[in-house]
């Protein structure tokens, strides 16, 4: 998208280097403070080298602050290296190190072990990582590998492995309520060293790594000018791209290995590079890893500092609260271009769109009846019927049903809305940080007021959603440019708010586990009124969509274009914006930020032929409100008396069944 | 998928051949204890305490493996998951009353179901084991149990200076109780406020770590913190596997290894407790405390002294 609407406002523009600079010695100055607790500054060197087993702060020295300095370093510029190989051969700001399923494969293979072979852990929590992001990363690619490793396939594919793998072990923790604090641990990032081995470990993976991607520049720059391009110059698009991207993907799972979950270093170190002028790949290649060390060193010294006078926060947690608002700041003032991302080629357009809609229409009537007249009871299976309804279970089963079906429409609407608006396939409801705002919203409210008074409300969302919509639109206002401005705006926000969620999570309060279900995408506490507000609401955003139409189509042209036409962008932008929030906003509130409706059910309508932007929102809608029902349906009698809440079971329905549809309908 | 009693079957299908709405309660006879479902275990292992079996409870798998005693009887009803009772199984169930603990949020279908008791936990101006005493009381009364009140309380603080004038003074160390995390990096240590701490007190022990951020029970951080508490006694809770596994990976940890506890042999293991149990768990943590306490640290199992 040009960016000619803002020519007149003067750029800030650091150089990589001054960034890289100040976070380095930002980190170095904490550093200096910490050692000095430890020992006079004379001593470390001895300290370091020939550490007295009797003296307490030569073996602090020695044995957790100097490898844990180290081990922030290797880790920050792996996952900064890693993370700007990403963007350049997937040509899309939002992909990082995880995103090809990387961290979700770990985290399963690690939670499965934690809970059912723990004594597997003793062999080492790296290897077990190290195994469960290969494998994610492996079915990623075999996915994609029918349509020649393709840009989007690999993202799509990604999304649906990590989706996947994220819903099992959000699962397997959901049942295993006692052994979540270490999981949390692991989840938010610890740094903790106690010993060279982990840097040891990481060191020469980490350097091998970096000598392959400067061998790999020259292809890399060459994908980064798009397969056409490449192609014409010799090179073989598919193999290479799944070569380069090996490098990467092995680099962030060493990472994960090694100290888990930091998640957000990998996206913002290339986007900071980027913002501070490093136009090509081989500027990012070199700078981004400066930057990302230097950001991951100064977050986790800063987090040891605090952790003197407060409680220690995890350094994921931290990179989050460091990274964010940099990158925030960078994004409203720097000018520097954000490439477009690469959507889907055009998919064939399907010929009976009105019949596609009738038979979705008669799925979902099928969903809604069996969702409310068929379930289980003490004694088995049952058939309920209105008139004869003797347990008095239908006054429950409605307003779930209901609220499902209500849910599923608004987050499809939303989504759709998103990726049209940005034409980027990877934009989904949660992107915009909203139901992530909703989340801490709700955890402060339980936190703070006493659970009974607080009542039954969800206040606490509401409040969260709404604030964190206000500094979307107020801070996306700010930063001019395409509207994946927007998007990265909003993921800052998520990960701001998800990080301060871990945090409280990481605490394994049993309050917790009434978050956990609304978390996982439960509707078992939605009642009636909440149920018919979202159905209304639902019915309000498909009244108003007609007046959008017209925006969505023209708005993904350009600025230019649009504006040739006539549509003045950025009110129009933000009006679409705040449509999407506010179905966002009221979806959360009734099942929680669920991951999959917003973000599949545009694709799924895609794959079924809805390519208009009409018939496209209908058919995701009718795909999503269907999806969630039958979800809610099999979570609710699958292992009754046990609820699996709908949002995780919509992604074991829903995932596997993308997946058979990219294959078989792939471009 | 837990199997349901045949007596619970036959009522419940009598409930329903009578047409009753199970919103519409027939008052239980006089004397009887009331049928309460609890959506937590500490509300279960209260009403055992009661004398009264709960009608339906969450997780009982997980009660069993967690609480230990006092143990459920068989025909107590599955409820499923604690983050989400089934309602349609508590509607079946038809209780008198659904004992939830304080920190329930959002159930708004439970009233319709029956009234909602909320078992406290803990405040700012008490305790765990000075709340659950307090709101004994009116819990037998409105559940009609056949124990008194009064009688568990006077019971309770007996049982308590019994193992308190039992402990031996072997050792007047302060006590870090710690959970090792698997990674053999972090460790989860016990509160200010943690059931841990109001049973030390209590014996007359003193809890090592002083530092705190809020009301929740642990303090979560990196092997290395317990450097500052060189004094200390270590004791851990036995967490099966995941507990050797950290104590496999610590054993090649400089840092733990260096700790003083560890090189003088101060470290024990303990069974684990529910760190939000109510008076029966803390009991059964007073007296696993007192008996480790009252002798030195046995000689650790591995190669702890590295």
């Amino acid at each position: 998208m040009a960016e000619v609407a803002s020519v007149s406002r003067p750029a800030l523009r650091p150089h990589p280097w001054l960034l890289a600079v100040l976070l380095l010695v930002l980190a170095g100055a904490n550093t200096e403070i910490l050692l000095s607790r430890q020992a006079s500054s004379a001593h470390w060197l001895a300290a370091l080298l020939q550490p007295q087993e009797a003296a307490i702060g030569d073996l602090l020295i020695a044995y957790s602050l100097a490898p844990r300095a180290a081990m922030a370093l290797l880790c920050g510029a792996a996952l900064g290296l890693s993370g700007s190989i990403f963007q350049t051969v997937l040509r899309n700001p939002l992909a990082e190190p995880s995103t090809l399923g990387v961290s979700a494969g770990a985290s399963l293979a690690l939670v499965s072990a934690t809970l059912w072979l723990p004594e597997w852990l003793a062999w080492g929590q790296e290897a077990i990582a190290l195994a469960g992001g290969g494998l994610g990363c492996l079915s990623a690619f075999l996915i994609a590998r029918r349509q020649g490793m393709a840009p989007a396939a690999l993202i799509m594919a990604g999304l649906v492995v990590s989706l996947y793998c994220g819903s099992l072990a959000a699962l397997a923790v959901l049942y295993n309520q006692d052994n979540l604090t270490n999981l949390f641990i692991w989840q938010s990032g610890a740094l903790f060293q106690s010993g060279w081995s982990g840097v040891h470990y990481l060191l020469p993976r980490v350097l091998l790594g970096a000598i392959l991607a400067f061998a790999a520049l020259r292809p890399l720059a060459l994908l980064e000018l798009g397969d056409q391009t490449a192609t014409a110059s010799g090179l073989k698009v598919g193999q290479v791209r799944a070569g380069i991207l090996v490098i990467a993907v092995a680099l962030g799972c060493f990472v994960v290995s090694a100290v888990g979950m930091i998640s957000f270093i990998g996206l913002a170190a290339p986007n900071l590079a980027r913002f501070c002028g490093a136009r090509t790949a081989r500027q990012r290649l070199v700078w981004a890893p400066l930057i990302g060390a230097g950001l991951l060193w100064s977050a986790d010294s800063l987090v040891q500092l605090l952790g003197l006078v407060m409680r220690e926060l995890p350094t994921g947690t931290a990179t989050a609260l460091l990274g964010a608002p940099c990158l925030l700041i960078l994004l409203v003032h720097s000018r520097q271009r954000i490439l477009p991302a690469v959507s889907e080629a055009g998919l064939p357009r399907a010929s009976r769109t009105g019949a596609g809609l009738l038979g979705l229409v008669i799925l979902l009537a099928v969903a809604v009846g069996v969702a409310l007249f068929i379930g289980r009871g003490p004694d088995g299976w049952e058939i309920t019927l209105p008139f004869a309804d003797a347990h008095a279970v239908l006054q429950w089963r409605w307003p779930r049903a209901l609220g499902a079906l209500a849910a599923g429409g608004l987050l499809a609407i939303a989504g759709t809305a998103l990726q049209r608006l940005t034409a980027n396939p990877m934009a989904s409801p949660e992107v915009l940080g909203l139901t992530s705002g909703a989340a801490l919203g709700f955890m402060v409210q339980i936190m703070l007021l006493p659970a009974q008074a607080a009542g039954a409300g969800l206040a606490g969302a509401g409040i969260g959603a709404a604030l964190t919509l206000a500094a979307l639109l107020l801070i996306g206002s700010r930063a001019h440019g395409g509207p994946e401005r927007s998007l990265l705006v909003g993921i800052c926000l998520a990960t701001l708010c998800s990080a301060v969620v871990t945090v409280l999570l990481s605490t394994g309060h049993p309050a917790l586990r009434g978050l956990l279900g609304w978390l996982s995408g439960s509707t078992a506490g939605v009642t009636p009124q909440a149920a018919l507000g979202a159905l209304a609401a639902l019915l309000g955003a498909l009244l108003i969509l007609p007046a959008l139409l017209r925006w969505l189509a023209i708005l993904p042209l350009g600025l230019a274009t649009a504006g040739a036409v006539g549509v003045s962008v950025r009110p129009a932008r933000a009006l679409i914006l705040t449509y999407c929030a506010v179905a966002t906003a009221a979806a959360t509130l009734l099942i929680g930020p669920l991951g999959f409706v917003g973000l599949m059910a545009p694709h799924i309508a895609r794959r079924f032929g809805f390519t208009a932007p009409g018939s496209q929102f209908l058919g995701a809608v009718l795909v999503g409100a269907a999806l969630l029902v039958v979800s809610d349906w099999i979570g609710r009698v699958a292992i009754f008396p046990w609820e699996i809440p709908a949002g995780l079971v919509s992604a074991f329905v829903g995932g596997p069944y993308f997946i058979w549809l990219m294959q078989r309908r792939g471009p | 998928m837990k199997p349901v009693g045949p007596t619970r079957r036959q009522a419940v299908l009598a409930l329903a051949a009578a047409g009753i709405m199970p919103t519409v309660k027939t008052p239980a006879a006089a004397g009887e204890p009331a049928r309460v479902a609890c959506t937590d275990w500490t509300a279960a292992e209260t009403l055992l305490m009661l004398g009264i079996a709960p009608a339906g409870v969450i997780d009982k798998a997980g009660y069993a493996r967690t609480m230990v005693e006092p143990s459920l009887p068989p025909a107590v009803v599955e409820l499923g998951a604690g983050w989400a009772p089934n309602i349609e199984m508590l509607q079946h169930l038809g209780p008198d009353f659904i004992l939830v603990p304080q920190w329930t949020v959002r159930q708004p279908h439970f009233p319709r179901i029956a009234p909602v008791v909320v078992l406290q936990n803990r405040s700012t101006a008490l305790d765990a084991i000075e709340t659950a005493k307090r709101q004994l009381p009116e819990l037998a009364e409105r559940f009609r149990a056949p124990r008194s009140a009064v009688e568990i309380g006077t019971r309770f603080d007996a049982d308590l200076q019994a193992i308190r004038d039992a402990r031996g003074t072997w050792d007047d160390r302060p006590i870090a109780y710690l959970n090792l995390n698997p990674d053999g990096r972090n460790v989860s240590i016990a509160t200010a406020t943690s059931l841990f701490e109001d049973v030390a007190r209590r014996l007359g022990l003193k809890n090592a770590w002083g530092r705190q951020a809020h009301i929740w029970s642990f303090y979560v951080t990196g092997v290395e913190q317990l450097a500052s508490i060189p004094d200390a006694r270590l004791i851990y809770a036995d967490q099966g596997p995941r507990t050797d596994a950290a104590l496999r990976r610590l054993a090649e940890n400089r840092i733990w290894n260096s700790l003083p506890a560890v090189r003088e042999g101060r470290v024990t293991r303990i069974a684990a407790t529910y760190p939000y149990g109510s008076l029966p768990t803390a009991l059964r943590l007073a007296r696993m405390l007192a008996e480790t306490v009252s002798r030195p640290a046995p000689p650790q199992p591995g190669p702890v002294y590295g």
